[in-house]
């Protein structure tokens, strides 16, 4: 049916009413005659309506004459009349394929570069090195090689492990993974001491190679040697170098003091919102707004990114939308303990990434004294369960 | 009676043979789709139309169609495709 109807729309067709006493015999000597109709409606018991084809409305005055019916254009629908009107457009399907000539020609080049998957390498400074190697805004799309790319980039940028180029349209998404370099192994074969990393109190101790120079609930400071490489013989043989290998776990204690205001700052919203957008066109950036400040003192913004796609092909322009909202600062006084509680918790994170990975958080007390008003000082003492084995050299 | 007599033989062939009636016999095929659409294949022609009845003639009887909203969604000479609510479909003897 959508066929028919199709290929109905592509030949042209009218909607027509048809008034007489009998227009059944009407369609009755359409049909006999092979005149298409579709879509008979009822307006009343004299009058129908039908749609008919523009072929078969050209043999209908027979038809007419012959029964006696009127008949009457109410719409000439399909493409034929669609084209006929158009034609006396003649500017406007001008500038419509002018407009499809400019795009088509647009999109053969590369107007936005987008990197992705960069965490400690800068997405500029792949921006450049993309540059070098031919990828830049304005290049020319067909000549964009994204294996030859990728080799070259690989080359040039030892701190990537993978790298892809995907062209969409006239954007490029350039995907990158960053190597993880390998850890410095320590020569197995070198002779080495173990020496402790921290201060602290020995918990426990897994020596597998080498002479254990502390025992447990010893305290040691960082730097002090906890396992010689040097094995000592009581029956007068010269001493054996090793290489050391053990896991020292000790008691590790942190403390930090830390003044907080009590103070807190609270930003609240007031509703009021201001719109600026940027016209995105093939490179260009047109902002459509004289200020660049929004007209509030204190604000947040939020910027929305939309691309024209057709099929997941990006067509070279876009807007990007920011929404300013306008914000209000309000201070409100906290209880000594209260802030010390979130004080607290600020400086055990400070403490997490102080200790080693491994290390797991024993005890933790905290006290504050309040220093004024509007001022108190938070202590942390935090005690951690850590290896301290540090590997050195025996010179 | 001669079209009566027909009708019998080819009744009468289309048993013997094994093949729908409208094969070998110059009958109306009616297809009805759920009580919304309707088409009537070997018709002769159309009698009266109303949204609420729709008069077909065939060889040997007329076909009633009764319903509500009743639309000729196409005609060609032979086949007739109805669609709207359908209540009922009657024979009547030309």
């Amino acid at each position: 049916m959508l066929l028919t109807r199709l290929f109905q729309y592509l030949r042209g067709y009218l909607v027509i009413t048809v008034t007489g006493k009998y227009p059944e015999r009407f369609f009755n000597v359409c049909a006999a005659r092979h005149i298409l109709i579709w879509d008979l409606f009822s307006c009343s018991q004299t009058v129908f309506k039908c749609s008919i084809s523009n072929r078969g409305f050209r043999l209908l005055p027979q038809v007419v004459k012959k029964t006696g019916v009127q008949v009457k254009i109410i719409k000439k629908c399909g493409l034929p009349t669609v084209i006929k009107r158009l034609k006396k457009r003649m500017w406007f399907l001008i500038g419509l394929a002018v407009f499809f000539l400019l795009l088509i020609v647009m999109n053969q080049f590369i107007w936005k570069i987008e990197v992705t998957g960069c965490e400690t390498v800068s997405a500029t400074y792949v921006r450049e090195v993309l540059s070098e190697c031919g990828l830049n805004i304005g290049a020319f799309r067909p000549f964009v090689d994204e294996k030859h790319l990728q080799n070259q980039m690989l080359v040039k940028m030892p701190e990537l492990s993978w790298l892809w180029a995907d062209k969409r349209g006239s954007k490029v998404i350039v995907q990158v993974k960053e190597r993880t370099l390998p850890p410095d192994i320590f020569d197995k074969d070198a002779f080495c001491n173990i020496k402790a990393a921290k201060d602290g109190v020995i918990d426990s101790m897994i020596v597998k190679n080498g002479t254990p120079l502390v025992a447990l609930g010893d305290t040691v400071r960082a730097g002090d040697i906890l396992v010689s490489g040097l094995i000592l013989s009581e029956k007068g043989v010269e001493p054996r170098k090793v290489h050391s290998e053990a896991e020292i776990y000790a008691r590790v204690w942190y403390e930090k003091t830390k003044a907080f205001s009590l103070w807190s700052r609270k930003v609240n919203e007031t509703g009021k919102k201001e719109k600026k957008y940027t016209l995105h066109l093939f490179g260009w950036d047109v902002n459509l707004f004289f200020d660049d400040k929004p007209r509030f003192d204190e604000y947040t913004e939020a910027v929305k990114e939309r691309e024209v796609h057709i099929f997941g092909w990006y067509l070279g322009f876009g807007v990007t939308e920011r929404v300013y909202t306008e914000t209000v600062t309000t201070y409100e006084k906290m209880t000594p303990e209260s802030m010390a509680q979130s004080g607290a918790l600020e400086i055990e994170a400070m403490f997490d990434e102080e200790a080693a990975p491994q290390g797991r958080k024993k005890d933790s007390k905290m006290n504050f004294t309040v220093i004024d008003e509007d001022t108190i000082e938070v202590t942390v003492v935090a005690e951690y369960i850590e290896n301290i084995a540090e590997k050195v050299h025996i010179e | 009676m001669r079209k009566k007599k027909e009708k019998n033989i080819a009744g009468k062939l289309s048993g013997i043979l094994d093949v729908s009636l409208d094969m070998v016999a110059d009958v109306p095929r009616i297809t009805i789709n759920d009580n919304r659409e309707m088409t009537v294949e070997n018709y002769k022609s159309i009698e009266g139309y109303e949204p609420e009845e729709i008069r077909l003639r065939s060889k040997h009887y007329r076909i009633i169609i009764s319903g509500r909203e009743l639309q000729i969604v196409a005609i060609t000479d032979e086949e007739i495709l109805v669609r709207g609510i359908i209540c009922g479909v009657a024979f009547a003897v030309s």
